[in-house]
């Protein structure tokens, strides 16, 4: 049941964040999508560790967002802001900064560590994603094509 | 071609170059991109030597073309995410690099997707449902998910009609936090069973910064170092003014 939660939650959620912020109706139903799987890979690793979980399904996510991109003709970071939504350290941050509020600072840097080190590990899987769309998918959508106009 | 309607030509060039790289920061697209943007509109059309720095508040260009050099200078001071905004503005410069638009459809496709008129009313409601399924996924209930509907409602109303208004986002996000705060106490000492920390979660979702930290330290990758102290000193203030208005709403 918490995982049919999980993921209709973060599919719901992702959607309405992307009518939030206007999201273009090429992508509106499909990159909420991209964002409820990696969600959901997410609570999959997370008993392990919650850093690779991170990590993980960023770049499940990015690597989505870059061949949806390409497939859809769309920019991917329309994608990737709606996929990545549910992913952010939001609930960190809350929480870090609820800590120094509460004059607990030694827990609140403990907090705020923890979510540079998750930050961090999204960021190097939205990087390696950008490198592989350019190195990888790019030149393979490519042969494709030229295949297909051949 | 006269001299003065070459000059004119590239003077509106560089403005509509510009124009689309501004708009592109103001709806929430990365610095590379308004860079790759301006480079490849103006290099496609004649320009050479074209030198682009921008950061997440303002954009500097300048091109030579053949030996007269124009510069440009734009403030974005209004940022946000608007996702149809930026992908107009993307496709717009896909356009003008192919040479299949004219400078002057161009100019007006992104005006007028940047001077749409937003409807609070419809983007307030839309967050609030966003930020009453985060407090689900969180570990909510059914009860958590109503106390966020509703606080969430008034309170994304309220940081809307602020930013319009143009008011410091540090009182935006602080009042609309505050509100987020006290209706979720309100809600929550009618109901004791509701948890009052899964309904504020819930709540700040759409605005805590955590896509501004993460493109923070996605630019220090790229090396762009000062877009990264820009957005992490706005992700720093944000973070701040929702820790504010939330710990103020629990001590009341």
């Amino acid at each position: 049941m918490i995982w049919i939660i999980n993921f209709v939650g973060s599919y719901l959620a992702s959607f309405f964040f992307g009518l939030s912020t206007f999201v273009s109706k090429k992508i509106r139903y499909i990159a909420p999508l991209v964002g409820a799987v990696g969600f959901s890979l997410y609570r999959l690793v997370e008993p392990y560790s919650v850093n690779m979980a991170a990590f993980v399904s960023t770049l499940l996510c990015c690597v989505a967002a870059e061949m949806l991109a390409r497939s859809l003709k769309t920019s991917s970071t329309g994608v990737t802001i709606v996929a990545l939504i549910p992913l952010v350290p939001g609930v960190m941050l809350y929480k870090t900064m609820l800590r120094f509020g509460e004059g607990n600072t030694l827990e609140a840097i403990e907090a705020l560590s923890n979510t540079l080190m998750y930050a961090g590990m999204m960021a190097i899987g939205v990087t390696l994603s950008t490198l592989l769309g350019r190195f990888v998918i790019t030149p393979l959508y490519n042969s494709v094509k030229k295949r297909k106009d051949k | 071609m006269t001299n003065t309607s070459w000059e004119n030509k590239n003077n509106e060039l560089v403005d509509v170059a510009m124009l689309i790289a501004s708009t592109v920061l103001k709806s929430g697209g990365e610095t590379y991109r308004a860079d790759e943007c301006v480079e490849k509109i103006l290099s496609a059309n004649g320009a050479h030597d074209v030198q682009v720095f921008s950061t997440p508040t303002g954009i500097c260009v300048s091109a030579y073309f053949d030996e007269v050099v124009v510069s440009r200078t734009a403030s974005v001071s209004e940022r946000g995410v608007d996702l149809s905004c930026l992908d107009e503005c993307l496709a717009v410069s896909r356009l003008l690099t192919e040479g299949k638009i004219s400078l002057g459809e161009a100019k007006k496709r992104v005006l007028n997707e940047r001077n749409k008129k937003v409807n609070i009313l419809y983007t307030a409601t839309m967050a609030c449902i966003c930020g009453a399924f985060f407090s689900l996924i969180v570990g909510g209930g059914w009860l958590e998910f109503l106390c966020s509907l509703l606080s969430g409602f008034f309170g994304m109303i309220l940081y809307y009609w602020l930013g319009k208004r143009n008011i410091s986002f540090f009182i935006t996000n602080l009042s609309a936090t505050l509100v987020f705060g006290l209706i979720a106490r309100l809600f929550c000492s009618a109901l004791p069973s509701c948890d009052v920390h899964l309904s504020i979660i819930g709540c700040i979702f759409p605005l805590v910064p955590g896509l501004t930290t993460l493109n923070a330290i996605r630019d220090s990758f790229n090396g762009d170092i000062v877009s990264t102290g820009a957005r992490a000193i706005e992700a720093v203030i944000t973070a701040v003014a929702i820790a504010c208005g939330v710990t103020i709403a629990l001590m009341v």
